[in-house]
């Protein structure tokens, strides 16, 4: 082609991927959230944190159930009010959660009010899955539709919102500022992916195959959990481990652990390699080959899967290849022992001005991280050890001196009773041993055991709740999740 | 005893034992404002001016040569560096100096006062957990000509003290005068741990004070040896009674045995539910003891949920101090007043039975600082070993959980299953042979060919003995395995040792 021509060519592309095909009406599928949220304080179980507002974004979508707003799942989290405006007037609606999956990252809202769709218009799903080039993002700002260009650098595994699984994204980098609050991407007018987190000026897109197919689901009353394997393991890298493990060449994941509860528990071993999952091998990081996105981290395959399939999976056990399939047990936050993405009203309980929690990852503390190790992050529960009780603080009063300054250690046992949970604490806090109370700390360097009498410890609480008001000085648990079955660790 | 004070609740208690290693000369640099104090020379003073220039001339000034080996790299004897401080002579032609002034030492000089000649000096006794070092010279009958100094009475609050020594700020003899602030038993900053009676003094203790005498109507109050950080005008300086328990130790002869220590670790008792459950009466007093520590000789005498009612006849109160003139102190400054392999009366409620029981004393048995000691290592194909010990848990910083438990928390929490001694992957030496391993240091070894590793003899035993194609490394809380090809390994070790100058593959 000569210079001429291809100056030529270029002139009549470029408006056509600055201002896409269908580009001039985006502001008809896309609406603004302005969300009020509030966090309970981990800290101080019984209030909660100072409310926040977060300024985001959201796609109109057609679902099985009709229309709804598409955004990601973190901008509507713990949302106390949720109000929607459209096609940049500042006139705003009451909207409603309709589903929130951490583990997706993806949220539906929507508007009950009558009427409120007939101005906005379904974005159309692109087909072709995209793993590079340009995308345009799109958001109102005041009365007009913002765009900004998005490159998508690469596609990437990360952990899910939920902190346990695993999902794909696709890497942008966009000059947008603080973006990656549900913002579209859209391709030649078709939506293209969701933005669900931005670091700097790297965007991070949930692909619009995957929205698509989780829509499909989304409104499903039993939506079934994500699948995920929870193992530890090693790259095969090297040539020496190569040859130890009697391998042809670095391929797999050396399993260095397999923790209680997981999927693969009972199942894979500390030992095996792990040579194929669903049928596509690992390379020697564990990256398997995926028809649309190239390289990408085993987890995610998982992740497509749910909660009941059977993996296919290929190990390398003893010098000889295993063909196993793996029931996939769902893994979520409240089944670990040390729960993460809590979201719910902290349970809690007062006595006496001694304030017990559950040790969550919102509330580590430096004292029983480390009894607990590394498998803080990956232990299940099992029978006799659901949660972690921590004396967390003490409210000073006259009836609880001595202990003042107690913080942040674990409870072993009170009354002679093991704690597990709250329940656990009231309960044994209703059979003092004769005239005191004898609540026994793990061992630790600074107090192993707090002695309180016990006939003031109703009066004391009462009397301390209404000082450092508490409305309440208890919170139970809800029930506990159904434990999964016992199996032997790798 | 345990390795912090009573009170000290919510400090991490970890961060006592890893308290950062204090320069040579501790006390803060600052400027010299005390000068005007003295300078009101009236008549009175001039007899006392004139006895002080007597005893100022048994003040020395040392210097040291000390030579302090990296914990990180173990094969290296370490960077040779240069510490000034005071000392004065003694009765027995010796200088009573601090033990920081000549640690690790590898050359000793001083200066008399008035004598521009430097003379080598030795040490003969050396007492860290106090800060206090004897020294003399290698000339015999140096120190005839001088006056030794005597060691007087504790001072009391409020009294006038004088400083003599040689800080920083000039090269001769410079004197400081201030009162006695408080008497207290205080923590020691070259010895982190170690806790003992001393006298706050609003005198300017300046580095290279370090070692000089604290007098008092001619008589030897103290020893000052260590400053206190940001504060101002506070000086600390070593009691007659810490000193004259350092000088009868080192004259008992067998060597410096130290101070001893309960190694039990006692709760406040504050909490009158406390004191009610443990049966203690109205009027009754005490702590309660929560831990007694494997190897303390006070295991099998003192039991866990013990009440310490009194030690040594002193009657000790819920917060586990004993009645001092209209004060109060902390109960080790009573334990300081025994000696190692004596032992203590302690009154002691158990069971509602009020016990009088002979407890036997000994040096603490918690890991102490080490000095005038190079590290243990042993390198093998780059992958450095070292034991776990004070010093490598220090160079973590705390921060490393599974070293933190296996070091402190298991004793507390599965006494039965400790094992006196553990292995670290410190580092690795880089090179091809090592590229590929999960670690480059910083773990625990746990067995080597399958082998458990408590010493550095168990890691050399391990590959010497291996025949097989691999080493196979497992570590404690860290899942992955390391190998190494053996025939490889063994054809880089000379090599790694030669590259990064390791003149030696292993020091037991």
């Amino acid at each position: 082609m000569s210079p001429a021509r291809a100056a030529l060519a270029l002139s009549l592309l470029l408006p056509l991927t600055a201002h896409a095909r269908g580009d001039g009406d985006l502001g008809a599928q896309i609406v603004n959230l302005n969300v009020t949220a509030q966090q309970w304080d981990f800290a101080q179980p019984w209030a909660k944190a100072s409310p926040v507002k977060r300024y985001a974004y959201a796609t109109v979508v057609q679902t099985p159930a009709g229309p709804a707003l598409l955004t990601a799942a973190t901008m509507v989290q713990a949302a106390t009010v949720l109000q929607v405006t459209k096609n940049g007037s500042n006139l705003e609606s009451t909207a409603r959660v309709l589903v929130e999956d951490r583990e997706q990252n993806l949220a539906l809202v929507t508007v009950d009010a009558p009427g409120f769709y007939d101005d906005l218009r379904p974005a159309h799903f692109a087909k072709k899955p995209l793993t590079a080039g340009d995308v345009t993002l799109a958001r109102w700002r005041g009365s007009q539709v913002e765009t900004a260009v998005g490159r998508v650098a690469r596609p990437t595994v990360i952990d899910s919102a939920s902190g346990v699984t695993d999902m794909v994204t696709l890497r942008v980098s966009t000059d947008m500022a603080n973006g990656g609050a549900g913002e579209p991407a859209f391709r030649r007018g078709e939506l293209v992916g969701v933005a669900q987190g931005q670091l700097g000026s790297e965007l991070s897109l949930v692909p619009a195959g995957h929205v698509e197919a989780w829509l499909r689901t989304a409104g499903a009353d039993e939506r079934p959990w994500v699948g995920t394997l929870g193992l530890s393991e090693q790259p095969v890298t090297s040539a020496v481990l190569v040859d130890w493990l009697g391998l042809d060449k670095a391929r797999g994941l050396l399993i260095t652990g397999v923790p209680q509860g997981s999927s693969a528990c009972g199942q894979l071993r500390r030992g095996d390699v792990l040579l194929s999952v669903d049928g596509l091998p690992l390379d020697g990081e564990g990256n398997v080959e995926h028809p649309i996105y190239g390289r990408l981290y085993y987890e995610y395959l998982v992740g497509q899967r749910r909660e009941g399939d059977r993996l296919p999976v290929q190990l390398w056990r003893e010098g000889k290849a295993v063909d196993l399939q793996l029931p996939l047990r769902s893994y979520r936050g409240e089944h670990w022992l040390v729960p993460t993405d809590q979201s719910g009203p902290p349970p809690y309980l007062m006595a006496g001005g001694l304030v017990f929690r559950e040790l969550s990852d919102s509330t580590p503390t430096r004292s029983t991280e480390l009894r607990l190790l590394s498998g803080l992050q990956r232990q299940a529960q099992r029978e006799g050890r659901r949660r972690i009780i921590v004396l967390s603080q003490v409210l000073p009063d006259p009836y609880n001196l001595g202990y003042h300054g107690q913080s942040d250690e674990a409870v072993d046992k009170i009354n002679g009773q093991p704690i597990d949970s709250i329940d656990d604490v009231a309960a044994a806090l209703t059979a003092p041993v004769g005239a005191h109370h004898i609540i026994e700390l793990w061992p630790n360097p600074v107090l192993m055991t707090v002695v309180l009498e016990a006939a003031g410890l109703e009066a004391a609480t009462a009397r301390i709740a209404e000082a450092y008001g508490l409305p309440s000085p208890v919170r139970l648990a809800p029930a506990p999740l159904p434990l999964g079955p016992a199996c032997e660790a790798g | 005893m345990r390795h912090r004070p009573l009170h000290l609740s919510r400090a991490f208690a970890a961060a006592a034992l890893l308290a950062a290693a204090p320069p040579a000369l501790s006390a803060p640099a600052r400027g010299a404002t005390k000068a005007d104090k003295a300078d009101k020379a009236a008549t009175g003073k001039a007899a006392e001016l004139r006895a002080d220039a007597v005893l100022e001339r048994s003040v020395v000034r040392l210097t040291n040569t000390s030579q302090r080996a990296d914990w990180r790299t173990p094969w290296n004897p370490g960077r040779p560096g240069a510490g000034s401080g005071s000392g004065f002579v003694i009765e027995g032609g010796k200088i009573l100096t601090n033990a920081h002034v000549v640690s690790d030492s590898k050359n000793l000089i001083f200066h008399i006062h008035g004598d521009a000649n430097p003379h080598p000096a030795r040490i003969v006794a050396i007492g860290h957990d106090c800060d206090l070092a004897l020294v003399e010279p290698l000339e015999p009958g140096l120190l005839d000509r001088l006056q030794p100094l005597r060691i007087g009475e504790l001072p009391a609050i409020g009294a006038e003290v004088k400083t003599f020594g040689y800080p920083v700020g000039g090269r001769w003899l410079s004197s400081t005068r201030g009162v006695v602030s408080r008497i207290d038993v205080i923590s020691s900053v070259h010895s982190p741990g170690s806790t003992h009676l001393g006298i706050q003094t609003d005198a300017a203790i300046n580095p290279g004070n370090s070692g000089g005498p604290v007098l008092a109507g001619g008589e030897v109050v103290g020893v000052a040896f260590q400053g206190a950080g940001a504060l101002e005008n506070v000086g600390y300086f070593i009691p007659p009674v810490v000193v004259k328990h350092f000088l009868d130790d080192v004259a008992a002869g067998d060597g410096y045995q130290g101070f001893p220590a309960l190694d039990v670790q006692l709760a406040i008792l504050d909490a009158p539910a406390a004191r009610s459950l443990a049966g203690m009466g109205p009027d009754e007093t005490g702590v309660r003891v929560d831990f007694v520590h494997p190897a303390s000789p006070a295991k099998g005498v003192l039991q866990k949920g013990d009440i310490l009612l009194a030690l040594d006849g002193e009657v000790l109160a819920n917060d586990g101090t004993f009645a001092f003139g209209d004060q109060r102190l902390q109960l080790q400054a009573i334990l300081d007043r025994f000696h190692v392999g004596q032992s203590i009366r302690a009154r002691v409620l158990r069971g509602g039975q009020r016990l009088e029981l002979m407890v036997p004393l000994a040096r603490t048995v918690y890991p102490q600082k080490p000095f005038e000691v190079l590290p243990a290592y042993v390198v093998y194909a780059g992958l450095v070993f070292a034991p776990m010990e004070r010093e490598q848990v220090v160079n973590t910083g705390g921060k490393d959980n599974a070293i933190l438990y296996e070091y402190l928390y298991r004793q507390l929490e599965q006494p039965e299953t400790v094992v006196p001694t553990r292995v670290l992957l410190l580092r690795t030496l880089d090179h091809p042979v090592n590229s590929a391993l999960p670690y480059q240091g910083g773990v625990i070894v746990e067995t080597i060919n399958g082998a458990p590793i408590h010493t550095l003899a168990d890691v050399q035993a391990a590959f010497a003995k291996n025949s097989g194609r691999h080493h196979v490394l497992e570590f404690m809380h860290a899942e992955a395995v390391a190998v190494l090809d053996r025939a490889a390994a063994d054809a880089a070790h000379p090599q790694i040792l030669r590259d990064y100058a390791v003149p030696k593959d292993s020091r037991p």
